[in-house]
């Protein structure tokens, strides 16, 4: 029998196993090495925000953040008091604590984080239009 | 057109490890999508969570069932013709739905 949908995440750390691979699903083989670096960084051009995903997803590996992620204040400790600005996309902590709810955490490893990171940049763009102003005809 | 490539997008998931086993933006108008689940050998009896994670609210939602009974999977192109569950997921950039099930089995949301 289903229970109601909630729209919060029990954090449970027994509840199941998150791996990477599971997080991979059903994405298609293919293995790539150094040689393809070159093409892995065009592709990464195809669909612009998956570059600044890329670039946020380097930036924790050099500032050493640790999995698990509990919540948004481990990715404001991390980030401190910089400001990385990607494209349109500016991350502090203010945007952090906005655009990942808790109900995002905990991240268990680094797939998940570009995964809510992908999400988060998708979620400010799509506030960003709705505040964008309309055209005249579309104003009454 | 259907958010996902293929109708049935069947991802093999393995008894208690969450695996992603659907993405991609939810751009139908009508905001509901089936999950389909196929037993392995037969149809089998499990419980399962389903984990929504949305680029627009609600953001997240999560669907418990402790548990039911699930066809025998048909096979990679066929459907099961009756859904495990059906859930209501509004229009978003981008959607990743996460399953945990207390057995292996084969999953796929189906869009309408």
């Amino acid at each position: 029998m289903a229970t109601e949908p909630s729209s919060r995440r029990p954090k449970l750390a027994a509840e199941g196993k998150r791996t990477v691979e599971g997080w991979r699903g059903n994405a298609l083989a293919v293995e790539f090495c150094e040689d393809d670096l070159d093409l892995l960084d065009n592709v990464l051009t195809v669909v612009p925000i998956l570059r600044i995903v890329a670039a946020l997803g380097r930036e924790a590996r050099k500032r050493g953040l640790r999995y698990p992620v509990a919540g948004p204040a481990d990715l404001v400790a991390c980030l401190g008091k910089d400001t990385l600005t990607y494209g349109v996309h500016r991350i502090t902590r203010a945007t952090i604590e906005h655009a990942m709810p808790e109900g995002w955490f905990p991240i268990a490893h680094e797939g998940e984080l570009l995964s809510r990171l992908h999400l988060a940049l998708l979620r400010c763009e799509a506030e960003a239009a709705q505040m964008r102003p309309r055209p005249a005809i579309h104003q009454r | 057109m259907a958010a996902f490539a293929t109708l049935f997008n069947w991802v093999t998931t393995p008894g208690n490890v969450w695996t992603r086993i659907a993405q991609g933006p939810l751009v139908t108008g009508l905001p509901i999508e089936f999950l389909e689940l196929g037993g392995l050998g037969g149809p089998t009896a499990l419980g399962f969570t389903l984990d929504g994670y949305s680029a627009a609210p609600p953001f997240y939602q999560r669907y418990k069932v402790t548990r039911t009974m699930i066809p025998a999977f048909p096979g990679p192109d066929q459907g099961t013709g009756s859904p495990t569950l059906v859930i209501s997921f509004l229009v978003s950039p981008w959607a990743e739905f996460w399953l945990l099930p207390t057995a292996n089995c084969m999953a796929h949301i189906h869009m309408i």
